[in-house]
């Protein structure tokens, strides 16, 4: 990995080029104190520090609450259908890690098995990333360290921002596409040294110790998981709890159900897709009815067995980036740490 | 501390990706009425284009402005080139299906999903068990035992449904049923004065068989409750749970392992499925 | 390599079309179309978090069966027509049938889901250019008896205090509001407020979701609650747990309501309402031992002919324990609609005009004349959204203009109902999908979505809020505030606004509750919440602050109980109660083109209790046929413990399977809202 620092006023400027070459999406605040990734006007009002926002990356331009997929129009001669257009170049600029591991999950689910999702591939090929560091835990929700994700990334990245506290971010570059903002801005950027070096190892630590949640075992969770069923009493006090909003899953990072609808006036229409959640009772039902998971229950026991212990048996790694965005989203605060707690004992 | 294992990678995948959703348009050619509410439908590509599937697959069959759901064939590859599916009318996409004419467009999209292992049956006998429109995807299997006979020893067809106005297929039933070493057994819940078959559930016809559990594979498809009892009785009969097939259906979208609407366990219907062994669904907790 | 021209990618703050909670969220909204939602994290209802409705609250903005344009019906059919035909039209019916046949020959529909600026025009539109007070909406359905019940006692008929205090209480009365389902983010805090150690009193005669965490869960018969609220009042007094100095202080009548409670002993009140007398006293003690105990109801109290008694009552109790003009206490009505407050607000009701000025007062009267440029305005109470049917049918009521609403799913005996609107001469339906009543309609008009508009909405806790522009009116629809302008202009009084901010700004002129608020200061915060009088005061979280009721001193009302109007007997057994689902909204019209809520409940139920199940030979899952003295319908039954015995349950959003076609239209003499809670029912159909 090659080292580069770049000064705050500097990074400024390199978002201003960035944001006529791309769409430049990044983290602002607007008037009502709200914080999220908005397409980029002015540089300057770009959010510097890091920061998580409530719904992950991954639904700016990957995967979106709704998409269209197919166009459709009836001819005299059939129905002519039509894929609707790729994604156009996008640079999401100050993504947490929690957000870069979730894409790479999503890049697994999506890109990477049999049948390679059109829609994904084609928007994934025309995004470039770049992640700013957690120094520390956006939120006291947060804990990515003991799921085993971040809070600062070592791969995956195109370039990976560290503020260094002294007017440095600190640059890790981590693809070809990175090192070509890099060259291509290359009077922005000045060389790291050593002592910068050992200090951003400093810096990494302490954000992993401040993200790493002690009581929070991953390993043993996931063991006791695959040997015995979950616990009863935790799935029935979380069912009685939740108002099924779906939160849980419209804000995770590693969600990747939907649904297919087709909206149709006249004689054309789109087929889209619609970010589904497995916590409805509609998300299992059959066409006439029979719905296998009816009960709130199986559909709870159904989220946490398939976010924490099926997402391993599938793809390598639980589904769990510990971002606490559930937890964030959740009106009745449900959280996935007490599950995975209690799993651990 | 051990890191995520995703595997990391900008470039996902190399040359432009197939869009596996799109569709290819059919034509109708036939419609045959199975029951009061199964059609039987021929269809032809309009690209001309091959197609090939195995017994137990199934497609995404869309209708434009209504909707796609996943249907199983009822064909054999290697009969001909005519895909044949059968639908009931159960909800809005399939209500809107029923409603189509012979020459009109459909789209379909696959084969999708794991096929049933029938050659590895070769030399054993074969016990199909089906209930109500679970005799529609076992029909594809069936179709091939039946063009390889010679491979197989005695085959029984044991088959319920509510009446005698919902059995499916009764002519190929009974074709089938004349043909040396072949046993077909019919009973319904609610029979008429005509009815000739038994009356009770399937299970019933069990009493009227023998079979050697040692040497018999069974394909069993039908409604949730049929299965349970069924597979209940033939473990009592000894048979092992690797030798009992069936083809699950489940709420599916995508047919293609993205949606997640069909899991089943930590596997997915459409891609790990549709068939599976019972030793298999007892692994993923999903035996019933 | 070829730039790419870069996608358009917005977000705008607005507040959620579904119900009274009032959460903010922003419409992610690219190359003019809304892609996906995102709670506000700021705002203090939502906090980042919304409901399974509110985070689905844009697929129908760009649904196929939005209306697009104006639509006349000739020989039974709708043709296309211009937005000039179609206004020409309404004016020349509307304005012939009031000089033909009188002002009240004519009648207009506000609506709860449209911003306050266009209820404010539409009511401007009945009272200034048609001299009518025939200008209604849903609220009578709803709330009327809240607006009239706590009026009469406290002086202000509105929730008295903020969603925000809820996680605070330590007790909570929760009757006749399934509230994670209505109002999803009030029930979670009353959820988390328990898990924080708060005591819950529910009394619902079913087992909603709050029944598992309520200490007290007393399902009471329907329409006895008056007897059970005095039954209450009665352990209180003798136990010695009134508030002896708040009453003394700040309240008048209570000498009166002892007397009456006197005979409410809890065994006669079980007599009445089948609660437990022993645990309607332990409940009683709770709720009058804390000094944080708050009062949450909703439909179950205000739809019965004794709606009025019943908001009364509720009144009584927390004036009785002093728990009432500080934060985490109060009488808190849920309002249902997104706007519901808001359309009682800015006058869209028979009575009074903007800010509960009554129209019977003679110095409001001219005050309106002279802002409004007009003279001869009516000092007459006009007719009500429920009486309306009835005045068509004797041929008082000629035309009538419906704002966005849905009497043909919402209103009580919808037989009637349609009778009714088909014996007018001429209606009009103003919406944004072709909804029941929009297809009897004789012009149907194209309305924006709320995505497609600027304005106001009042939330439940009485925060005004702002609804922004998101994306260009779809088709050739116009903003309902737009249309009502042009409806007023081409009736010969020209309405002419630039933007919804001006008819805001007369509002609060004419609105003393609303006086100090303008756009400029919505904007700054997350709205305000009313009374707000003047440009400095940052408006009201909480009403009747240390005792001093807005009328003054409250007053107690001795309220006896009374019998429904109609109860269980040998020919129709069972008692309905009417409802909603937590998936979809009133009547649908939004919730059925939204994907992932209509799957959830895709068809209409009856909730029947395994014991009336097994008593009446129902198979769950079957179709059924409930009926009532009204009519027949079909609907899938639902064998659950939800309901009590004796009790089913149908919720109101379908057109087939009508919980509607049901219901009695008795009326509260008072408040004129229909009895939708109780009436007597059989399964089977009727002879």
């Amino acid at each position: 990995m090659k080292n580069l620092k770049v000064k705050t006023q500097n990074l400024v400027k390199l978002l201003d080029a960035l944001k006529d070459a791309s769409n430049l999406l990044a983290p602002q605040t607007d008037k009502y104190g709200d914080t999220y990734f908005q397409q980029v006007v002015d540089a300057s009002q770009v959010v510097l520090k890091h920061f998580k926002p409530l719904m992950p990356a991954v639904r700016e331009v990957l995967f979106g609450q709704l998409e269209d997929m197919i166009t459709f129009k009836d001819t005299a001669s059939g129905t002519k259908i039509k894929p609707v257009k790729a994604a156009k170049d996008t640079i999401l600029f100050g993504l947490p890690n929690c957000d870069l591991d979730g894409i790479l999950y999503n890049d697994e689910f999506f890109a990477k098995r049999e049948f390679a999702d059109f829609y994904y591939v084609n928007a994934r090929k025309k995004l470039t990333i770049i992640t700013l560091a957690c120094l520390t835990p956006p939120n006291e929700n947060c804990f990515c360290a003991s799921m085993g994700h971040g809070p600062f990334a070592e791969k995956g990245f195109d370039l990976q921002l560290t503020d260094m506290g002294d007017g440095f971010f600190l640059v890790n570059i981590g693809s070809k596409k990175g090192q070509k903002i890099v060259d291509d801005n290359s009077s922005l950027f000045e060389a790291a040294g050593e002592a910068d070096l050992s200090k951003w190892k400093e810096l990494k630590q302490q954000a992993e110790e401040s993200t790493t949640k002690k009581d929070v075992n991953k390993k043993k969770a996931l063991d006791n998981m695959g040997r015995t069923p979950l616990k009863e009493q935790m799935i029935i006090e979380i069912s009685d709890r939740c108002i099924s909003c779906g939160a849980c899953n419209y804000t995770c990072p590693t969600c990747t159900c939907f649904n297919v609808i087709d909206h149709k006036k006249d004689k054309a229409g789109t087929r889209k897709r619609v970010l589904d959640s497995c916590i409805l009772g509609g998300y299992f039902r059959m066409a006439g009815g029979h719905n296998p998971k009816e009960a709130k229950e199986d559909r709870t026991r159904n989220r946490y067995f398939c976010k924490l212990l099926w997402d391993k048996e599938k793809l390598g790694d639980s589904g769990c980036v510990g971002c606490g965005r559930c937890l964030d989203a959740c009106p009745v605060k449900v959280d996935i740490k007490d599950v995975i707690k209690q799993l651990s004992n | 501390m051990k890191r995520g294992k995703y595997k990391a990678s900008t470039k996902p995948q190399k040359g432009a990706a197939k869009n596996e959703y799109l569709p290819r348009a059919v034509e109708i050619t036939k419609i045959r009425d199975l029951s009061s509410d199964v059609k039987h439908y021929t269809l032809k590509f309009k690209d001309g284009k091959p197609f090939e599937y195995k017994p137990g697959q199934f497609v995404q069959v869309s209708i434009f402005g209504v909707g796609e759901a996943p249907i199983s064939i009822t064909s054999t590859h290697e009969r001909g080139d005519d895909l044949e599916i059968a639908i009931r009318r159960v909800g809005s996409l399939t209500n809107a299906i029923h409603t189509l004419k012979e020459g009109d467009e459909l789209f379909i999209r696959g084969p999708y999903g794991n096929s049933f292992p029938w050659e590895a049956g070769k030399g054993k006998d074969i016990l199909f068990i089906a209930g109500g429109i679970g005799l529609l995807p076992l029909r594809s299997v069936m179709n091939a035992v039946f063009h390889h006979r010679k491979d197989y020893g005695k085959i029984w067809i044991l088959y319920g449904a509510k009446s005698p106005q919902e059995c499916v297929y009764a002519d190929e039933l009974a074709r089938w049923g004349k043909l040396d070493n072949v046993e077909v057994l019919q009973t319904v819940d609610s029979p008429t004065a005509e009815w000739k078959g038994g009356v009770g559930v399937v299970t019933t016809l069990f009493e009227k068989i023998e079979f050697d559990p040692e040497k018999t594979i069974s394909y069993l498809c039908g409604p949730p409750i049929m299965i349970k009892f069924t597979n209940i009785t033939l473990e009592e009969k000894k048979m092992q749970p690797d030798n009992i097939i069936t083809t699950m259906e489940m709420h599916m979208k995508c047919g293609i392992g993205k949606c997640g609407h069909c899991l089943v366990g930590h596997k997915y219907c459409c891609t790990d499925g549709p068939v599976f062994t019972f030793a298999e669904l007892k692994a993923l907790g999903a035996e019933e | 390599m070829a730039k790419e021209k870069k996608s358009e990618v917005k977000n705008v703050l607005t507040t959620c079309i579904y119900c009274g909670c009032g959460c903010q969220f922003y419409f992610k909204v690219k190359d003019g179309k809304i892609i996906g939602i995102t709670p506000s994290q700021s705002h203090p209802v939502s906090q980042g978090q919304l409901c399974v409705k509110g985070w689905n609250a844009s697929e129908f903005v760009h649904h196929p069966e939005r209306l697009t344009h104006p639509l006349i019906k000739k020989d039974g059919k709708f043709k296309k027509a211009s937005w000039e035909q179609a206004l020409k039209l309404i004016a020349k019916k509307f304005t012939g049938h009031a000089k033909k046949s009188g002002s009240d020959s004519v009648a207009f529909f506000g609506s709860a889901k449209c911003t306050n600026e266009e209820n404010f025009l539409i009511m401007k539109l009945a009272r200034a250019v048609f001299k009518t007070n025939n200008i209604d909406h849903c609220a009578r359905l709803c709330h009327a008896s809240t607006v009239a019940g706590l009026a009469a006692t406290f002086g202000s008929g509105a929730m008295t205090n903020s969603i925000g205090g809820f996680e605070d209480c330590d007790v909570f009365l929760v009757t006749g509001s399934n509230t994670t389902e209505q109002h999803p983010l009030i029930g979670s805090r009353i959820i988390n407020a328990v898990k924080k150690g708060a005591t819950l009193i529910l009394v619902d005669p079913r087992a909603v979701q709050l029944a598992k965490h309520a200490k007290y869960h007393l399902p009471q018969n329907c329409g006895s609650d008056v007897a059970w609220l005095n039954g209450m009042m009665h352990v209180i007094i003798k136990e010695g747990l009134e508030d002896k100095e708040f009453i003394k202080n700040h309240t008048e009548g209570y000498e009166e309501l002892k007397k009456t409670v006197e005979k409410y002993t809890p065994e006669y009140v079980e007599k009445i309402s089948g609660i437990p007398a022993d645990k309607l006293a332990e409940a009683a003690r709770a709720f009058a031992k804390s000094k944080k105990s708050s009062i949450v109801y909703s439909m179950g109290i205000t739809q019965h002919t004794v709606g009025v008694d019943n908001v009364k009552s509720c009144a009584n109790l927390s004036m009785l324990t002093g728990n009432i003009g500080r934060a985490s206490t109060g009488v808190n009505p849920l309002r249902g609609q997104n706007n519901v407050q808001g359309a009682c607000d800015v006058g869209a009701l028979v009575n009074v005009y903007c800010g509960y000025q009554k129209v019977t007062d003679a110095a409001a009267k001219e005050k309106f004349e002279k802002a409004w440029g007009v003279t001869g305005i009516s000092d007459k109470i006009g007719a009500a959204v429920t009486l309306v049917p009835n005045q068509a049918l004797e041929g008082k009521i000629k035309a009538l203009y419906i704002m966005g609403e849905n009497p043909m799913v919402s209103d009580p005996n919808i037989t009637h109902v349609e009778k009714g609107l088909k014996a007018l001469d001429f209606l009009v339906v103003q919406d944004i999908f072709l909804t029941e009543t929009a297809q009897l309609a004789d012009v149907v008009l194209p309305g924006t979505s709320y995505a497609e508009k600027d304005g106001t909405y009042t939330n439940t806790e009485r925060r005004v809020e702002r609804i922004r522009k998101a994306i260009e009116p779809i088709g050739d629809t116009r903003p309902d505030w737009k249309i009502i302008c042009d409806v007023a202009t081409a009736c010969g009084y020209k309405m002419d606004y630039p933007s919804p901010k001006e008819i805001f700004d007369e509002l609060a002129e004419l609105a003393p509750i609303y006086h100090g608020m303008d756009f400029d200061r919505l904007e700054e915060k997350f709205g305000l919440q009313w009374p707000c009088p003047t440009k400095d005061h940052p408006g009201t979280p909480f009403l009747h602050k240390d005792g001093k009721f807005s009328k003054g001193k409250g007053t107690f009302f001795a309220v006896e109980y009374k019998d429904p109007a109609e109860m269980a007997d040998a020919e129709y057994p069972l008692t309905l109660t009417t409802g909603r689902s937590y998936f979809h909204w009133h009547t649908r019209t939004l919730t059925r083109r939204t994907s992932s809520l209509e799957r959830e409940v895709p068809e209409s139920y009856v909730e029947i209790n395994p014991a009336d199940a097994k008593k009446y030979k129902v198979r769950n899952g079957t179709l059924i046929k409930v009926s009532s003295r009204r009519g027949t319908i079909t609907v899938r039954a639902k064998v659950t413990e939800v309901p009590k015995v004796g009790t089913v349950f149908i919720p109101f959003h379908f057109a087939e399977g009508a919980a509607n076609r049901l219901t009695n239209d008795a009326l509260d003499p008072g408040a004129k809202i229909p009895e939708y809670k109780v009436c007597a029912v059989k399964f089977g159909g009727s002879k």
